[in-house]
């Protein structure tokens, strides 16, 4: 089963972050009719429903891809098998200190073809660059720099894409992405060069009618600089 | 040994014991009766010790007989068993078979929620009854609401991954306060060398034990390090109590001895036989293990 390729860059990923899939199934329709490039099975959804969410979001995407937003620390392999047979097209492991987890991951992609997307949640951002560095050095297929809630609560001053130029910088032709959840975000990634960035929060928070508007002007903006993508290649 | 009571409750409920040889006894019927904070809560009387001491039952170990709970000092370390990945009905009979040879705690494993959502672990809570659940969730970010939801599943104890992750921490504390979930901070690609260091900044968060686990990944590359490895500093540097995940019977034995408060038996490593792990229980509450951990006084939540 081939591995759905990356989209011009730079693309758009939407989180499924609801804790059943009941409230997931209508949101990630609603984000497909809005354009989203890729479809992620997020960690909540993953956490509640199991990996039968995998499936029931891969029949969503059709030929997008699902991302599987494991964060995965431990038995990588497995889990990345796993995702692999239920339909995801890449999986996420924690790659923060995290050597064999990713080793693991990678020995799935050799066994089973799926992406390895290297998330450095937790880092801060002068440990970014070295961090990628490293990563792609090791194979990994993108690197995803993370700055979660959790850290948001205590830190309000760094924004969702510090450390974006200084990673794309250190590893070029590897692809990176940062969490952008507000369009401000997602603007400022793309001028630093994210290859392309991936949102929840309020954006996708519910399927309401009033959500679709803000969400396909999220999406245009960041398929907006792809003609600047193009050129500065 | 004689402890500071921790509230009210649990103050009145010491007053009952009975001191025999160093071993704290807590007729838990009596302190349910007598205790109006205690009164309210309708989980049974493991449940009870748990919240009424969660230290002194991970200090210890805590054991039903007959309706009454005893938390002992001079136990060994208490004991959890961990079901593994597999099917429904496969982690349904491990849990049975854990809480039937008297574990102290059934742990649901990161890749059993992943394969069959939070849902598993409400199916297990029917399943064990008494006996204390503890969520492996080890999550990075939304720590809150991962540790409430395994909280309104059922689960007493929930785990946090602590590597570059003092956020998260935080935030299980929240969920703590907020909840009455019990949090712990999983060590898992901690390097043996930095346990004690970093052990000492979750103790500071407000963490109520922490875990030290080499992981399936690490251990097939790291042939070198065992298990049990820096148990015994991590012990020395905090005052929380500290578990070990363990494969086997030797390195259950190491931990012991290094002063693990709880041993966490990954369940299908012990064999696919209920005997296998009955005799690795049976022979942890047999053994006598030298290095016995400090008196710390009880901790106020």
């Amino acid at each position: 089963m081939e591995r759905t390729p990356f989209p011009p860059r730079p693309w758009a990923q939407a989180a499924i972050d609801t804790f059943d899939l009941e409230s997931a199934m209508p949101i990630a329709r609603m984000a497909m009719a809005c354009g989203v490039d890729w479809l992620e099975v997020g960690s909540p959804l993953i956490y509640g429903e199991g990996f039968r969410a995998i499936a029931a979001l891969k029949e969503i995407a059709g030929e997008r891809a699902v991302v599987v937003d494991y964060k995965a620390r431990d038995n990588c392999h497995m889990l990345f098998c796993e995702a692999r047979k239920h339909g995801g097209d890449f999986a996420t492991v924690c790659a923060a200190g995290n050597d064999f987890g990713v080793i693991e991951a990678l020995r799935a992609r050799s066994d089973c073809g799926i992406g390895v997307l290297a998330d450095i949640y937790g880092l801060d951002t002068h440990e970014i660059p070295l961090r990628t560095m490293e990563l792609a050095a090791m194979g990994v297929d993108a690197v995803c720099i993370h700055f979660g809630n959790d850290q948001n609560a205590y830190d309000r001053v760094r924004q969702q894409y510090d450390g974006m130029r200084e990673a794309k910088r250190a590893a070029p032709s590897t692809p990176v992405s940062c969490s952008a959840d507000t369009l401000l975000n997602a603007i400022g990634a793309c001028k630093q060069g994210a290859d392309w960035v991936y949102f929840g929060a309020d954006l996708l928070s519910s399927a309401e009618p009033g959500k679709y508007a803000p969400l396909r002007t999220y999406v245009e903006t960041v398929h907006a600089f792809r003609s600047r993508a193009a050129t500065s290649v | 040994m004689t402890r500071r009571p921790r509230d009210a409750g649990f103050r009145d409920a010491a007053s009952r014991t009975v001191l025999n040889g160093g071993v704290l006894e807590i007729d838990v019927e009596v302190a349910f009766r007598d205790n109006r904070a205690a009164a309210n809560m309708t989980a049974p009387p493991a449940g009870i010790a748990y919240k009424l001491g969660a230290h002194c039952l991970l200090a210890g170990t805590a054991r039903q007989r007959e309706g009454r709970t005893t938390v002992s000092e001079d136990a060994g370390p208490a004991i959890e068993v961990r079901i593994g990945p597999g099917g429904i009905d496969d982690a349904l009979r491990a849990a049975e078979v854990a809480s039937g040879l008297g574990a102290d705690r059934v742990g649901v494993s990161t890749p059993l929620i992943y394969a069959h959502g939070l849902e598993i672990i409400a199916k297990i809570r029917r399943q064990t009854r008494d006996v204390p659940i503890l969520s492996n969730l080890t999550i990075h970010d939304g720590c809150f609401r991962f540790l409430a939801e395994s909280r309104r599943h059922g689960a007493e104890v929930g785990t946090v991954s602590a590597i570059h992750n003092h956020a998260g921490c935080r935030q299980g504390v929240r969920a703590r306060l907020a909840t009455g979930i019990r949090v712990l901070a999983d060590m898992t690609c901690i390097a043996t060398a930095d346990l004690p260091r970093q052990a000492r900044e979750i103790e500071a968060i407000g963490m109520d034990g922490l875990v030290v686990s080499l992981g399936h990944d690490p251990a097939r590359y790291d042939t070198a390090r065992r298990e049990s490895d820096g148990v015994a500093a991590v012990v020395d540097a905090v005052s929380m109590p500290v578990g070990c995940v363990v494969t086997s019977l030797e390195e259950a034995h190491a931990a012991g001895e290094q002063g693990a408060d709880w041993l966490i038996l990954e369940g299908s490593s012990f064999g696919a036989a209920a005997a296998d792990l009955e005799s690795a229980i049976a022979e942890i509450r047999a053994r006598a293990y030298p290095r016995r951990r400090r008196a710390q006084p009880a901790r106020t939540y």
